[in-house]
């Protein structure tokens, strides 16, 4: 229980990490057990004694095994570099790969926690148009959502106002105005005031809030560092 | 008879909305963009009937957009959808040869100028 509670809060960064030290030692592994099978004498010995019955003199026999030991060690150090090449470019490449993904969901990261803070303006960076592009995408449609419907929401509070005010003058005319329904009309002004103090709190993109009014912002007034690009 | 309509908004809720509004109108949703490049892009392509287009939207704004369409299409019919102030906004819109104004807390309003 315990160690599933420890997965689940491994961070993506840890688990790639202990995959590449995982690979490192399986690569470092199978270098150790190649180089040590190649040094068996056991295996030189054999093909030495099967090369030998075909050959009559003995100073050819000492060639040969000179050219079978030359050829061995060759083989030997050719598998080690050729392993140790692979295992760097695999190593870089890996390495590369890990490195933009986090970053991106870095960006990602940053752009979800300012938007929790009410920083609707923010855009994460869709492309390239992969997963995490798709990911970013979502958040920033749910940011244009949560506008709209902030917006939408201001709009109609201001409309409320409207009427509330106009009901207001209408009972100044009157002459007798029930108690009950100044204190109601009261309580929907503060309730329409505590909307709009909520609305305010946000930060919009490309708009701003004036007298009541939704606002255009002027090109020169736009905020260039909207998009996440740290 | 119901027409051809292209959603131009940068919120899939307002779209979808819209599209709702439109749709139980009798008219046919042939196409939905997210910012004005798309919408310009689809238009050129689908030549819809009729544009609703948003103002406020990233890459390229309604304006800008509205602006493309009709230097391509001077016959172009575009109604602005949005939450600016209608006063403001809907003289600029005019301005700029644009249908009609009207605010996004009245979307029933687009049936009655269509």
């Amino acid at each position: 229980m315990s160690c599933n509670i420890k997965l689940k809060n491994l961070s993506f960064q840890k688990v790639i990490w202990g995959c590449f030290i995982l690979f490192f030692l399986a690569t470092v592994m199978v270098i150790i057990f190649i180089t040590y099978e190649l040094e068996e004498t056991s295996l030189r010995q054999q093909l030495l004694d099967k090369s030998s019955g075909s050959v009559s003199s003995p100073a050819s026999n000492t060639d040969l095994q000179d050219h079978v030991l030359e050829y061995f060690r060759k083989l030997k150090h050719r598998i080690f570099w050729a392993l140790g090449i692979l295992f760097l470019g695999t190593a870089v490449l890996f390495l590369l790969t890990v490195r933009t993904i986090t970053n991106r969901l870095e960006k990602v990261i940053q752009g979800t926690r300012k938007i929790s803070l009410g920083q609707l303006a923010v855009f994460i960076p869709v492309q390239p148009h992969d997963e995490i592009g798709k990911i970013g995408e979502m958040i920033n449609d749910i940011a244009a959502n949560f506008q709209e419907i902030f917006l939408s929401l201001w709009n109609h509070t201001e409309s409320c106002m409207y009427t509330l005010e106009q009901l207001r003058n209408h009972f100044q005319m009157s002459p007798k105005v029930p108690d009950k329904l100044e204190d109601t009309l009261e309580h929907l002004d503060t309730d329409l005031e505590g909307m709009q103090t909520i609305i305010k709190s946000f930060e919009f993109y490309d708009i701003c809030l004036e007298n009541g009014k939704i606002m255009a912002l002027e090109k020169t007034e736009k905020k260039p560092s909207a998009a996440v690009n740290k | 008879m119901g027409k051809r309509i292209l959603i131009v908004d940068d919120s899939s809720i307002m779209r979808k909305m819209i599209t709702k509004t439109l749709k139980a109108g009798g008219h046919t949703i042939v196409g939905e963009a997210k910012n004005g490049k798309e919408a310009v892009a689809l238009y050129k392509e689908l030549k819809p009937d009729l544009v609703t287009m948003d103002i406020t939207m990233r890459e390229m704004d309604g304006f800008a957009a509205a602006k493309e369409i009709l230097s391509d299409d001077p016959d172009a019919q575009i109604i602005f959808v949005s939450n600016l102030d209608e006063k403001k906004y809907g003289e600029d819109a005019t301005q700029l040869g644009a249908m009609g104004y009207v605010s996004k807390n009245k979307t029933q309003k687009l049936l009655d100028l269509i």
